[in-house]
């Protein structure tokens, strides 16, 4: 049993208060000490100078002294080790001295010293047993050594985890609620960042695009504890142009006691890269050898390893099916000797052709022919043959076609009604049959030594110029006319035509021959007759030409004397001589033209030159000599209907000069119809006046109007003068009597009448007569028709007055009479039909007339052969020339 | 008494007219042509008026169509006094609007007749 430990300090006050505070105080003391003893941990007291003053078996268990060991002892110096003692105790003296301490009420790890000497941790406790600070402390140990170990253990394990994990040669993260928690430096190498920047991302934040549907189906998985594969490749998220592989390995694993993904990786870009090269480049071959135009099989052994896609085409069996059975199956019966037996000897080591053609029958028995070329290879490391085969039955039939071809060709050449003959680099290289026949050698004779000693000796010289010419590029006609003199003095013609044709890759000349005597005679009979026909054509009363394209080929003589060409003239020069101008011979060009071609026919009146440039009319008609087709020529004839056409000409111009005379009647009934009527209703009015207001009338007035009708009188006869003498024009009865005349005097005395014709007239007239003027021989009475009514006119057409001037001249050949005013003039635009009769200026106003007057002068003046000329402006004047 | 214009270039027949009518104890007026007889309307416009057909400057038909296309002289007869032989002329005179025509030459009581006539003048 162990003695009870005396917790508190004895020499407390005695009196009978204090006994039953004391009892009290021993009661709770024994009840501590007791609850202090039984406490299986170690527990110690000591008093404020450090002797312990309680010590449980506890304390006894862990520090090695027993109770009564070390009740009495200083703590310190019992189990506090000696580098510790002096802090320990000066930390106490403080603590008793001032109050301050660093431990009281705390738990603190210290290390104690057990009784044999062992230092050990401790876990300590230490409070202040009451509020005297002197009165001491409890403490309170615990041996933690076993933990300080076990910790030691797991630090080192962690450490060399943790080396492990560093070293790994992968990357490793642990990711916790998809952020990274954990990830060790070969994670943060491959992904090319930072440690801190890889920490706290999402993960899937790292994977490219294109793989993040199976990352995060991954996720899920592994989320919901599906099972998954044990390793993924996926593709990293890059700025890089690079693209680069990872493989992941993920798992779930507990991390700090929850859930967690460790995920290790490694980097396989090279890998990756590697095998894509080597399958795109398979791919690549793979292609080729499957779209290249040529079958082609592998051959190992004596079975089919490889066939391609063209391979099964050609055989028309799928590539399975081929592998199968093989491809001799396909190949004509009477081909398979050939195949085996190249095969054998191939193999046999003997060098045998490597390209050969061979048929295919095919279950619908059509027949295709292949080509087929053979090798040997290496083959997944053994020697196999190699066949490459093509489809060669277009060319073959080709080559047949092109066979049969030729035999038709060279039996038409051969059967040819035209000789032939290739003269090639000057050798005769093929004569045909009828070649031969027609200078009566065999075509080997042909061949051999030409045909030259068959032409007419008198021809020799044609074909060797020819030859000449042909050699030394200089242009030859390709068609000529030779004759051949054959055995017995046969005489025979022959066309020749040479061409260049192309003959074993290089140029030869292809001769054809026909036999043209028969035409030749032909021609010459025809020759006769065209002659005869000549003659005939050229003794016909019309013209005849035989042209084409306009230019004439024939003209016979009747159209030379038409025109007054010679017929070589016709024939070499130009037709268009022959008309007005150019215009007018293309014009009628198209216009015949075009007839022809429509009608094959063409006929119109028209006029044409002859060489002197008179002109003549012509009836002209043409035909075409072939059919609506004026290129193939054109024969006209020429008919002189001049006469005809004169004679038209004639009636026209007749039928104008009454059409005029009928103008000039109907002028003339209107005319003095107004001047006969208007001079009698002013007799009428002036007869009436006097009969019924004769006494009502002035004498001076009636005077007047007598007089009106004796003015009225006068102008109806002057107008019947006039008329009368117009009469006799229009009669051809006004004569020209000339007489040898005194031309002063005469105009003097015009001059005179004039003036006293208008006895109230305001002009002054002026005769300016040279004062010599040549006897002439004149009309007195039409001169004095003439200047009396010019005159008289001048007078009449002046009203206000001015100056006339009659002036006379000679100027050596003729007599010069001009008259000129200062009148009224003559609108521009009627001076052309001054003259005619009737006809009075628009501008005359009052002033009478008859409109005759002038007429009169122009016929006179005609009569005279002299001519008379007006210049006139209104309101300015006029003047009249006449040149006698 | 009526005041009545003569227009005629013949001037011994018109004096003649112009004597006739005032005799007859008419106002008359005369011109020579067309042009001064438009005037003369305009300037004082007559009862009646005697117009030639054939005159210099404008002639008796033109005359009447400028009248008739004047509102306030459309009304005035007219009356030619014509030479010409052509009566379709004359013809066209009366479409146009002429009250009525002589010919010349005509008898000094045809122009009494058209003066007491339905014109009412006397």
């Amino acid at each position: 049993m162990t003695p009870e430990p005396s917790f508190h300090h004895t020499g407390v006050a005695q009196d009978a208060s204090m006994n039953e505070a004391l009892r009290k105080a021993e009661a709770r003391e024994a009840q501590l000490r007791s609850l202090l003893s039984s406490a299986p941990e170690p527990v110690l007291g000591m008093n404020a100078q450090g002797i312990v003053t309680a010590w449980n078996c506890g304390a006894t268990d862990i520090l090695g002294w027993t109770y009564e060991e070390a009740i009495g002892q200083r703590l310190s110096e019992m189990i506090i080790p000696a580098k510790y003692r002096d802090a320990h105790e000066a930390g106490m003296k403080r603590y008793v001295e001032t109050g301050e301490a660093k431990v009281i009420n705390r738990i603190i790890e210290i290390e104690a010293q057990h009784k044999d000497g062992r230092i050990f941790p401790i876990e300590l406790s230490i409070w202040q047993v009451s509020d005297d600070r002197s009165e001491g402390f409890g403490a309170y140990i615990r041996d933690v050594s076993e933990r300080h170990r076990n910790q030691e253990v797991l630090r080192e394990s962690e450490e060399r985890y943790r080396s492990v994990v560093e070293h790994l040669g992968e990357g490793m993260f642990v990711a916790q609620g998809n952020r990274v928690v954990f990830s060790n430096a070969q994670a943060s190498q491959i992904m090319r960042v930072s440690n801190t920047e890889l920490l706290g991302s999402d993960p899937i934040t790292w994977i490219h695009p294109d793989d993040l549907d199976e990352v995060l189906k991954l996720r899920q998985d592994l989320q919901e504890g599906r099972e998954i594969r044990e390793q993924y490749e996926v593709r990293l998220a890059s700025s890089e142009s690079e693209l680069r592989w990872i493989n992941i390995r993920p798992k779930q694993v507990i991390w700090g006691k929850s859930r967690a993904t460790l995920t290790f990786f490694s980097e396989i870009t090279d890998r990756k890269s590697m095998l894509g090269a080597l399958r795109r480049s398979e791919e690549r071959y793979r292609a080729v050898i499957e779209h290249v135009d040529s079958g082609m099989v592998v051959l190992q052994g004596d079975h089919l390893v490889y066939a391609n896609r063209r391979a099964s085409e050609i055989a028309r069996m799928d590539s399975t099916m081929l592998l199968k059975v093989g491809f001799l199956h396909s190949v004509h019966p009477d081909d398979h000797a050939i195949i085996l037996d190249r095969r054998a000897r191939r193999l046999a080591g003997e060098d045998v052709p490597s390209r050969y053609e061979v048929r295919l029958r095919f279950e619908d028995g059509s027949i295709r022919w292949i080509e087929i070329g053979v090798s040997v290879v290496p083959w997944d490391g053994k020697p196999a043959t190699i066949t490459f085969f093509s489809d060669v039955t277009a060319r073959k039939n080709m080559t047949h076609a092109l066979h049969l071809s030729e035999e038709r060709y060279r039996a038409v050449v051969e059967h040819s009604g035209e000789g032939m003959v290739v003269v090639h680099e000057g050798k005769f290289v093929f004569v045909n049959k009828r070649a031969a026949e027609m200078v009566q050698m065999s075509q080997q004779d042909m061949l051999r030594e030409g045909y030259l000693h068959r032409v007419h000796p008198q021809d020799h010289a044609i074909v060797d110029e020819r030859r000449r010419k042909r050699i030394a590029g200089e242009p030859v006609p390709d068609r000529y006319e030779i004759r051949l003199l054959l055995p017995g003095d046969v005489l025979r013609w022959i066309e020749i035509g040479v061409s260049v044709v192309p003959w074993d890759g290089t140029q030869a000349s292809l001769t054809f021959f026909s036999d043209v005597t028969e035409r030749k005679y032909a021609e010459a009979v025809l020759q006769r007759t065209s002659s005869e026909r000549e003659a005939i054509l050229n003794t016909a009363l019309v013209g005849i030409s035989l042209s084409v394209d306009r230019r004439n080929l024939w003209v016979n003589e009747k159209f030379a004397e038409m025109t007054s060409y010679s017929r070589d003239e016709l024939i070499s020069g130009d037709c268009q001589d022959l008309y007005a101008d150019l215009r007018e011979w293309e014009q009628w060009g198209k216009q015949q033209n075009a007839a022809l071609k429509r009608t094959g026919s063409f006929s119109q009146e028209r006029q044409m030159r002859r060489r002197n440039g008179a002109t003549f009319w012509v009836q002209m008609s043409g035909r075409c000599v072939r059919d609506c087709d004026p290129t193939g020529g054109v024969i006209w004839t020429f008919l002189d209907i001049s006469d005809r056409i004169q004679a038209e000409q004639n009636t026209l111009a007749a039928l104008e000069k009454e059409k005029e005379l009928n103008e000039l009647r109907s002028r003339f009934v209107s005319m003095t119809s107004h001047e006969f009527r208007t001079p009698l209703a002013t007799i009428l009015s002036s007869a009436e006046l006097l009969k019924y207001y004769g006494d009502r009338l002035p004498e001076s007035e009636k005077l007047d109007v007598i007089q009106t009708i004796e003015n009225s009188v006068h102008r109806m006869t002057q107008m019947l003068d006039r008329v009368l003498l117009l009469g006799k024009v229009d009669a051809h009865m006004l004569e020209f009597k000339p007489s040898s005349l005194d031309l002063i005097l005469l105009c003097q005395s015009l001059v005179r009448d004039a003036v006293a014709q208008f006895p109230n007239g305001k002009c002054v007239l002026e005769a300016r007569l040279a004062a010599e003027l040549p006897n002439g021989r004149y009309d007195e009475k039409l001169l004095r028709h003439i200047f009396s009514n010019l005159l008289s006119n001048a007078i009449k057409y002046s009203p206000n007055g001015g100056l006339i001037v009659f002036d006379v001249r000679h100027d050596g050949s003729k007599t010069i009479f001009t008259v000129s005013d200062q009148g009224i003039g003559i609108p521009a635009e009627e001076v052309s039909h001054l003259f005619k009769s009737f006809h009075r200026a628009s501008n005359v106003g009052d002033i009478q007339g008859t409109g005759l007057g002038l007429a009169i002068v122009k016929t006179s003046v005609d009569l005279h052969g002299g001519d008379i000329t007006v210049h006139s402006s209104v309101t300015q004047g006029t003047q009249f020339v006449v040149r006698l | 008494m009526a005041r009545i214009l003569v227009i005629d270039d013949e001037a011994p027949l018109r004096q003649n007219l112009v004597r006739f009518l005032r005799l007859e104890g008419h106002e008359v007026a005369e011109a020579s042509d067309g042009e001064a007889g438009l005037m003369s309307v305009r300037h004082y416009p007559p009862d009646l008026i005697f117009c030639d057909l054939m005159m210099p400057r404008m002639n008796g038909m033109d005359l009447l169509t400028a009248l008739k296309g004047d509102p306030a002289l459309h009304h005035i007869p007219f009356f030619f006094i014509s030479a010409s032989a052509e009566p379709e002329r004359l013809e066209q005179g009366l479409k146009l609007g002429a009250a009525g025509y002589l010919t010349k030459p005509f008898n000094l009581s045809q122009i009494s007749t058209i003066l007491s006539g339905p014109w009412g003048l006397c």
